[in-house]
């Protein structure tokens, strides 16, 4: 039996080396996955578009009822300003979500499940939110890390507490979508690998890998929801400090 | 775990910004402008729609308005003519019925007053008739001549007598 981390494991596709330094930047399976990601996305919307009729057909109608989710989650945590935003609040989403849900397709690749990439995803946010609070508010962006009300006596207490928390945005949002891909993927592999050790009786871990499947479908959707609205808020909170 | 070796970083970095940068010039660019315009041309399509409902049915109602004012007025129009017809006739009737009244009033007078002269030619006649009769009956019952005058007082006094008992 294959080890379970070996679905994450990265293979080089078409190998290419990158200056004098030579630095491996290879055509691997998680670049393949996530040029399938961009390009089924783009077809998705653009495709989906293409007649842009004032009644919508089923392909155009799913295509408008994403961006009519990410448009009202935007509105309901940051309001009209954030509607500058949105075109990248949307690609985010939409490319966790198809990153989550690529991976579930049996012999994929999750790209989401590695800890670079949604820290790099993550990163990007928590530094844009960062010099958008900056460019917003300048100096006065300082203010966030005192909570209003808060006594003299414990802001040596306080802002602490806060610029770590600020400071760890990125690292959770980051490990949250992580670790949920990992876990979950990781979970299916082991209890996959029953089904066979088991003989005649794996049929009870091969029912429970159909259930769990289920529940990553849903966990893959879910933790792209939570990581979008994740990045709504930090952009209402920089647009708007407390 | 192959996520914590640090050699594949780089080429995941690549190529995450080499496709997520496009996705989202994409996104920005050319789908999501196409799904605002969609939603922005059905709103108006739907406020236009709505819009012109509303006109058209107060167009609807002014019609009804019109409709039944005149309908009400041809009504009064048309009472008002029976109304007038109707009076027309019954004055006309009453017109004839009181000519017939004079007409047959006169005639009656007529009748009457034929009667009258009748009457009193016969009564005349009368006197004549008796007159000859006393002096024929005077006479022969009395053998001797009278004359036409004491025939006619006789008679006289004898038709005045007659009358006073009538």
């Amino acid at each position: 039996m294959a080890s379970p981390l070996h679905q994450f494991e990265i293979h080089p596709i078409i190998p290419i080396q990158l200056g004098d330094a030579g630095v491996d930047v290879s055509f691997t399976n998680s670049a393949l996955f996530m040029v399938l990601a961009m390009v089924l996305i783009s077809g998705f919307m653009v495709l989906g578009m293409r007649r842009s009729a004032i009644v919508p057909g089923r392909w155009q109608c799913a295509a408008e009822m994403a961006y009519e989710f990410i448009a009202n989650m935007l509105r309901d945590t940051v309001g009209q300003e954030g509607r500058k935003y949105f075109p990248f609040v949307f690609t985010v989403f939409m490319f966790v979500l198809f990153g989550n849900l690529l991976g579930m397709v049996p012999y994929s690749f999750t790209f989401t499940s590695h800890i670079v990439v949604t820290f790099a995803l993550a990163f990007i946010i928590f530094v844009g939110v960062t010099i958008l609070g900056f460019v917003k508010h300048g100096f006065h962006f300082f203010s966030f890390f005192v909570p209003p009300g808060t006594p003299l006596p414990m802001y040596p207490l306080l802002i602490p507490i806060e610029v770590i928390s600020y400071l760890s945005r990125p690292i959770s949002l980051s490990v949250r979508l992580f670790a949920n891909m990992l876990a979950g993927h990781t979970l299916l592999k082991v209890i996959a690998g029953f089904v066979w050790a088991l003989g005649v009786f794996g049929i009870l871990p091969l029912a429970f890998v159909v259930a769990l499947t289920g529940l990553e479908i849903l966990i893959a959707c879910l933790q792209a929801y939570v990581f979008t609205i994740l990045t709504c808020l930090y952009i209402n909170d920089a647009l708007h400090l407390h | 775990m192959p996520q914590l070796d640090p050699s594949v970083f780089p080429t995941q970095l690549f190529w995450l910004a080499l496709t997520f940068i496009p996705l989202y010039l994409i996104m920005w660019k050319s789908a999501l402008p196409r799904v605002t315009s969609v939603r922005e041309a059905r709103r108006a399509r739907i406020d236009a729609d709505l819009e012109k409902a509303s006109t058209l049915r107060a167009e609807a109602e002014s019609s009804l308005a019109d409709y039944e004012k005149t309908m009400a007025n041809a009504a009064a129009k048309a009472q008002a003519t029976i109304r007038e017809a109707a009076q027309k006739t019954a004055d006309a009737a009453t017109a004839q019925r009181e000519e017939l009244a004079e007409k047959l009033e006169n005639q009656t007078a007529e009748a009457e007053r034929r009667i009258s002269e009748e009457k009193d030619r016969a009564l005349a006649s009368i006197g004549g008739i008796s007159n000859d009769l006393t002096q024929a009956a005077g006479a022969r019952l009395l053998g001797g001549d009278i004359s036409v005058d004491e025939a006619k007082a006789a008679v006289d006094s004898a038709l005045a007598s007659a009358g006073g008992t009538q």
